[in-house]
């Protein structure tokens, strides 16, 4: 008998003698009942029935019968757990069972109706999904579901790991999101139903247990079963789905046990109601309402100073709304003018305070709008006043009550009035003040806005002009929609009012044309045309204003005016349609001057780049470098270098310029300004500083700098850490650095320049520096480092990027788990790259990277063994030397190891690894090279040096690179093939040779 | 798709083969297979693979393995003389070179002309390599299923036989 069954027997106890004392063992059967739901998760029948059960104890006070249902009910229990136990689900009383399982929760007690239903409904309706999306969707959810995989995993050994909670849960909700786009339903719901267990979880009412991991896990393979038999169904494969039925049967269970205990820890606690009245875990709800929740769960996430998210957010409730105009106008209603307000918010047109606190209470009222109507088939509008108020602040005209007897017909017209007004008032109280003032415009920041406003609009243009021949097309539809909101928003976010007006106004025409309120004429195409027209100009105004320096907006009243009326005119649209040239004329000569040239120009400069696979750019870069060895082959061909013939001697001399000029345009296609990194360090600069409350100052010089593309992708994970830990530990807080006599702002700043072949990335901060004697002590205390041994600063500073050394005597979420710097090395060491540090303590530190400005050339030696050439990285050579044969002793008469400076290091024989025939085999005859990897050295024995030569590195198949000593091969001068070593591979290949002598 | 080639009796096997020498034996290799045929060069060898592996050579800056074919066949190895050439296959999605004897011609053989793969039994004839063969008026031709000889799955199966060893 396990502690389930006893528990159920206490229980059966107290019921016996419940008639003595109702008051006290309802008390006590209710608090039974809560701990013994817990244990029934495995079998979810009874712990339906028990949770059924808590609600019936909770009512015994107040009716004479729940006790004995209640007794009845618990002796149900005791039959069927024993029954579950033995894997059958046969309920003996099933309508005792249904009756006690309508008590609990509704949703759970709903579906298990249709459970049966669901269970054989295994062919996958891919009708309903958007191909292009789901293959989206099928990579990005793929990388989600890995990572959440990993988080369940880590959390079932260390459930208290609160920091996985985040990610984990973003993880759900994104995927969540993208199924959402995709249309898998089932996707949605699985998602969703993990994803409020999980939010639940998050918020600290509920602590992580085993059970919720190990649907979590279950969770993971159900994703992926689906999302493969859908994508096999994609493919016209008939395939039968999985079984999500009685997984979500499961999860329901869950999550009405979380819900329950969630609800039971904060009883009181009023702030939280939220969480488990507004999102019921574990429920399944409708698609829709899925939709709004995420939207809520968007909403409370939200930051107010990041502008893009919130332009997202009232993207999402504009296409919300278009999902709910057909069946529930009113609830559409209130989600366009939510997402109106948000507009104003980005527009700043509106008190920030107000409206937030109006979108709070809309979220709470869409959704209640929502469900009245699912559940009633009507919609409530349950308080009509925050209705009213957030249809007033969107601008938003509420057909129903402005206009209630119009037909609906005239109802759509009014609304598309209505939205035409708004959009008016809008801009007639911005015209208001009409000072047109300059604006500050970030250059670098137009520049990619500009490149990519340019490419949304020419999108525009072409999506418009075939909207002309199919005006049915809803696709084309929405891409130019998006393309104008996304300018709108970026434009906004830019402080470029006439761009943001202009595409403002048109975004909302074509709103109403996509919710069909509008029907596309031939006038509105044309005024979009000119529209895009009027923007590109308006863009190149600013491109030219920004060279003096101050850009002032253009007024382009005149041009909203005249959408206008050509969107209301839909009879007399034929005089601007006919027309449309002179206005375009009319605005392109409003007050701010104009060269007339530039828009030539600019479109012309835009067709300049070409985008090439890197694939072929390899290639190119391929074939060239082995022109160039083709070109040296010939140049020393005795036949040349002797030639009499002057000609032939020039006309080669000038080929070998060309070929040089082209290798190295070649490797140049392959450079790429560091800039784009840097911004991101930035940003990151900035969100930290905000973060740990610090005041940090970036700055930054030499980012046109090229390298590497590879290098750049590379450099930017060590490049996060440490900028981290600049912020984070190098920078104190502003009443340190005021009490230390120092400025109140930190500064942090990269510098990139190129040194001697080597591209330089600098990072310096003002901040407290590292102090010698830390890291000393801390290195001793890990036994790096003996007490009396005398280290240099250089050799002290290197000791940071040892691993588990940490200074930092707090652990922040930021950073300061010792995990950092050493993975900055060996990252930057993976490219062949070095880096330094330089600190004086109470000034700052700086940190210097060096690295190859290419990673497909490698600085090499060229050694011989036998017939045999071998490169060996540069960066990995310590010495060279001939030992006498005093120095090379042997261990056991086996292993050899070479005295070097009194130091003994194993010695490799080259020869006898790769099986060649050497010249030499005594060492005193032939080279050894002392060679260092991971910080631990080993001698290798060669025959010959030939030389240092730069060589491009080849990679070699997989299956060629049996040997760990290999790193990949070169193409030598002659045009032979040369293998590369690899240090770390060698080193360690002494050491096992070594261990296995021993 | 080598299951599709090998199953499809040899019906759809006509075509224009490269034919060649390995000791008095003559086969023939599929011309769409074919990518070009250079003479005799250095071969780099590279440690720890097969010994039928001999190594790397550079193809105008593409690196590819060359593999020898008497050695892959367990045949006796020879010296390399100045007929011998290395002829450049795309085997699935690999690049590679295969040191024959001696390049012969390309001829045309007609379908009716080709023969299903005998069954040697158990004598150790590894016959998955062979696609039929061929009858000209003259001589025997065995046409050889590339795909099956040089696939990554060989290489890598057969070095890590050896590393186990």
């Amino acid at each position: 008998m396990d502690s389930t069954q006893i528990a159920i027997e206490q229980l059966a106890g107290v019921v016996m003698i419940a008639d003595a004392d109702p008051q006290g063992s309802a008390q006590a059967l209710g608090k039974g009942i809560a701990n013994l739901v817990p244990l029934l998760n495995q079998h979810p029948q009874s712990a339906r029935l028990a949770l059924g059960l808590q609600v019936i104890a909770e009512q015994i006070g107040d009716s004479p019968d729940a006790l004995d249902l209640l007794a009845e009910g618990i002796s149900l229990l005791q039959r069927l757990y024993a029954t579950n136990q033995r894997g059958s689900t046969q309920v003996d009383d099933p309508q005792l069972y249904d009756r006690i399982a309508a008590y609990g929760p509704q949703d759970a007690h709903a579906e298990s109706a249709s459970t049966a239903t669901t269970d054989y409904e295994e062919q996958i309706d891919v009708r309903a999904i958007d191909r292009y999306a789901f293959d989206c969707f099928t990579e990005e959810a793929a990388e989600h579901i890995d990572a959440a995989e990993g988080i369940w995993l880590s959390l079932e050994t260390d459930p208290d790991d609160t920091s996985q909670l985040d990610p984990l849960f973003r993880a759900y909700h994104t995927l969540k999101g993208a199924a959402g786009y995709a249309n898998l339903i089932d996707v949605i719901q699985l998602a969703h139903g993990v994803e409020s267990i999980l939010d639940v979880v998050r918020s600290g009412q509920v602590a992580m247990q085993p059970s919720i991991c190990d649907v979590g896990i279950e969770s993971i393979d159900l994703l992926r079963g689906l999302i493969e038999s859908t994508s096999a169904a994609m493919q016209g494969q008939s395939v039968a789905k999985p079984h999500t039925a009685s997984f979500m049967e499961r999860l329901r269970t869950l999550g009405a046990l979380v819900d329950r205990a969630s609800a039971i820890s904060d009883e009181n606690d009023m702030s939280t109601e939220r969480d488990s009245d507004a999102s019921p875990a574990g429920s399944v709800a409708s698609p829709m309402l899925i939709e709004i929740d995420g939207i809520e769960q968007d909403f409370y996430a939200l930051n107010i100073n990041d502008l893009s998210t919130l332009g997202l957010l009232s993207g999402q409730l504009e296409d919300t709304a278009a999902h709910l105009a057909d069946e529930t106008p009113r609830t559409a209603l209130l989600a366009t003018a939510m997402g109106k307000i948000l507009e104003n918010i980005i527009l700043e047109e509106c008190d920030v305070d107000e409206a937030m606190d109006l979108l709070s209470h809309g979220c709470g009222a869409l959704r209640a709008l929502r469900t009245s109507f699912e559940e009633g088939g009507e919609e409530v509008v349950e308080d009509d006043l925050l209705f009213e108020q957030i249809l007033a602040m969107g601008g938003v005209d509420d057909p129903a009550r402005s206009t209630p007897s119009l037909s609906p017909e005239a109802q759509l017209i009014a609304a598309d009035d209505a939205a035409m007004s708004g959009s008016q008032n809008e801009f007639l109280n911005d015209d208001e003040p009409e000072e047109l003032a300059a604006v500050e415009v970030d250059e670098d920041i137009f520049a990619d806005f500009s490149s990519e406003a340019g490419e949304h609009l020419n999108n525009a243009e072409n999506a418009l002009l075939s909207l002309e021949d199919h005006p049915e097309d809803d696709e084309l539809l929405n891409t130019i929609f998006r393309a104008f909101h996304t300018i709108k928003g970026a434009a906004g976010f830019l402080n470029l009012t006439d761009v943001t007006h202009l595409a403002h106004s048109v975004e909302d025409v074509l709103d109403s044309a996509r919710k069909k309120q509008l029907v596309l004429n031939q006038a509105i195409i044309d005024v979009a045309l000119e529209s895009i027209d009027l923007l590109k100009e308006l863009l190149q105004n600013v491109e030219h204003q920004l060279e003096s320096g101050t850009v002032i907006p253009r007024d382009v009243s005149h041009f909203v005016e005249k959408i206008r009326l050509v969107v209301s005119n839909k009879d007399v649209p034929a005089e601007a349609a006919a027309s449309p040239a002179p206005s375009a004329a009319a605005v392109s000569s409003t007050p701010v001057g104009e060269d007339p040239a530039q828009p030539v120009n600019t479109n012309k400069q835009r067709d300049l780049h070409v985008r090439v696979g890197t694939e072929k750019l390899d290639s190119l870069i391929n074939i060239v470098g082995e022109l160039v060895i083709a070109q040296t082959q010939v140049n020393e061909n005795p036949d040349v270098v002797y030639t009499e013939n002057q000609k032939l001697a020039k006309d080669i001399s000038q080929l070998m310029k060309i070929s040089t000029d082209l290798q190295e345009i070649a490797m140049s296609m392959r450079m790429v300004p560091i800039r784009a990194t840097f911004e991101r360090m930035a940003r990151m600069v900035r969100d930290l500083a905000r973060k740990c409350d610090k005041q940090v100052e970036f700055s930054m010089s030499g980012e046109d700098t090229e390298l590497d593309k590879n290098v750049v992708e590379e450099i930017l994970d060590p490049l996060t850490h440490m900028v981290r830990n600049a912020v984070d530990h190098g920078v104190e807080s502003s009443d340190k650095r005021l009490a230390a006599g120092k400025s109140e702002k930190g500064h942090v700043s990269l510098h990139a320049y190129h040194k001697g072949g080597n591209f330089v990335i600098e990072l310096r901060d003002d901040g407290n520096g590292i102090s010698r004697e830390h890291v000393l002590q801390k290195a001793i205390e890990r036994g790096l480092v003996q007490v009396d041994e005398e280290l240099s600063d250089e050799e002290v500073y290197d000791l940071v990027f040892h691993p588990g050394l940490s200074t930092a005597e707090q652990i922040s979420d930021v950073s300061g788990r010792g995990v950092g710097m050493d993975v900055v090395r060996r990252n930057i060491e993976k490219l062949r790259g070095k880096v330094e540090i330089q600190s004086k303590p109470g000034k700052g530190s700086t940190f210097t990277i060096r690295l190859p400005l290419t990673l497909a050339i490698i600085d090499g030696m060229v050694i011989g063994v036998g017939a045999e050439r071998y490169i060996l990285p540069l960066t990995s050579i310590i010495s060279s030397l001939r030992p006498s044969p005093e120095q090379i002793c042997t261990v056991m008469s086996k292993g050899e190891m070479v005295n070097v400076q009194s130091e003994l290091y194993p010695l490799l024989r080259l020869h006898e690894r790769f099986g060649v025939a050497p010249r030499y085999t005594a060492p005193w005859e032939g080279l050894v090279m002392l060679i260092e990897a991971d910080g631990e050295r080993t001698c290798l024995l060669v025959d010959e040096l030939i030389g240092l030569q730069q060589v491009v590195i080849k990679g070699l198949d997989e299956e060629l690179r049996q040997d760990p000593c290999l790193a990949g091969c070169a193409i030598l001068g002659d045009g032979c093939i040369g293998l590369i070593l690899d240090a770390n591979g060698l080193v360690s290949q002494s050491r096992e040779i070594g261990v296995t002598q021993k | 798709m080598t299951e599709a080639v090998h199953n499809n009796a040899p019906t759809d096997l006509g075509g224009k083969y490269l034919t060649f020498f390995l000791d008095r034996e003559e086969y023939g290799l599929e011309i769409l297979k074919v990518r070009e045929i250079i003479g005799m060069m250095d071969i780099t060898p590279v440690p720890r693979t097969p010994n039928f592996l001999c190594g790397v050579i550079n193809l105008r800056g593409k690196v590819i393995p060359v593999v020898n074919l008497r050695a892959k066949f367990a045949m006796e190895t020879v010296e390399s003389n100045g007929e011998t050439c290395i002829i450049v296959v795309q085997a699935q999605e690999l690049e590679m070179g295969i040191v024959v004897d001696r390049v012969s011609e390309v001829i045309d053989i007609a379908s009716s002309a080709i023969q299903p793969p005998p069954a040697f039994g158990n004598k150790g004839i590894s016959i998955n390599y062979i696609l039929g063969i061929g009858k000209t008026e003259s001589s025997i031709k065995l046409l050889l299923n590339i795909d099956r000889v040089l696939s990554r799955a060989e290489l890598g199966r057969v070095a890590q036989v050896q590393e186990a060893a």
